[in-house]
């Protein structure tokens, strides 16, 4: 499951690593990593994140897309 | 969206953040005309900042930074192909291997670039990099794999700034 944050976006509110801690992790006081390839039995968790993070931040590929060559 | 828009033909050069996401909000606001992009690179649109982070510090793959698609965008994809010029009178883009493509909108997301070093036979010396693509960010990490025991990095700014952290990170980690 791809996902990505917009980090211009992203305020360090930590949301996420709560949800999903190993997909997202704070690193230091208020910069974000994260894995943008998780795997799938992370999908639910990844999902709530996402729903609670409070500026939106983060985008996650529902899936994988048809076009793609 | 106007109907003679609707049903036209669109390149896109640049497929990456921008082109894609230009893409997708053209199917969502309705496009249902003939879409083409054009990259340069042979990935797939992808995330750029991760490469001097998460890669850096070994712990994501450089292909593994694929971007999600908000939608289906049902675009033919002319990846590993460099548009070289355009056409404004016929309306053509012209690519490096001697194709055409022809549009009626055109969309130039191609960013920008590394500034490689100015002297191009010393940029190709063995253990040289720039740090803007996937492949780059791949063979730079792959080298802070075998742990140089000396790096300098030019360009102190943002990204170079992240470079040095990622090298101090791994050796403390």
């Amino acid at each position: 499951m791809k996902i990505v944050v917009d980090l211009n976006r992203c305020q360090g509110y930590a949301q996420c690593a709560f949800l999903a801690p190993n997909v997202f992790e704070m690193h230091g006081e208020e910069a974000l990593l994260y894995t943008p390839l998780a795997p799938e039995h992370e999908r639910e968790r990844v999902r709530r994140a996402a729903a609670a993070c409070p500026v939106q931040a983060i985008l996650v590929e529902e899936r994988a897309a048809p076009d793609a060559p | 969206m106007p109907r003679d828009l609707k049903n036209s033909r669109i390149v896109i050069v640049g497929a990456s953040l921008a082109g894609l996401r230009a893409a997708e909000t053209l199917r969502e606001e309705g496009f249902a005309g003939e879409l083409t992009m054009v990259g340069e690179e042979r990935q797939l649109p992808y995330d750029r900042p991760p490469l001097s982070k998460q890669v850096l510090l070994g712990r994501v793959r450089a292909e593994d930074t694929g971007l999600p698609r908000r939608c289906e965008v049902d675009a033919r994809w002319k990846l590993g192909t460099r548009a070289t010029g355009v056409d404004p009178i016929d309306k053509r883009v012209v690519l490096a291997d001697g194709d055409e493509l022809p549009f009626d909108r055109l969309l130039i997301a191609t960013g920008t670039r590394a500034r490689p070093w100015p002297n191009a036979q010393e940029a190709r010396l063995d253990g040289v990099f720039t740090l803007r693509t996937c492949e780059d960010a791949a063979r730079l990490a792959e080298r802070l794999n075998a742990g140089p025991r000396r790096v300098l990095v030019i360009g102190a700014g943002f990204t170079g700034s992240e470079i040095a952290s990622a090298c101090r990170e791994r050796v403390s980690t």
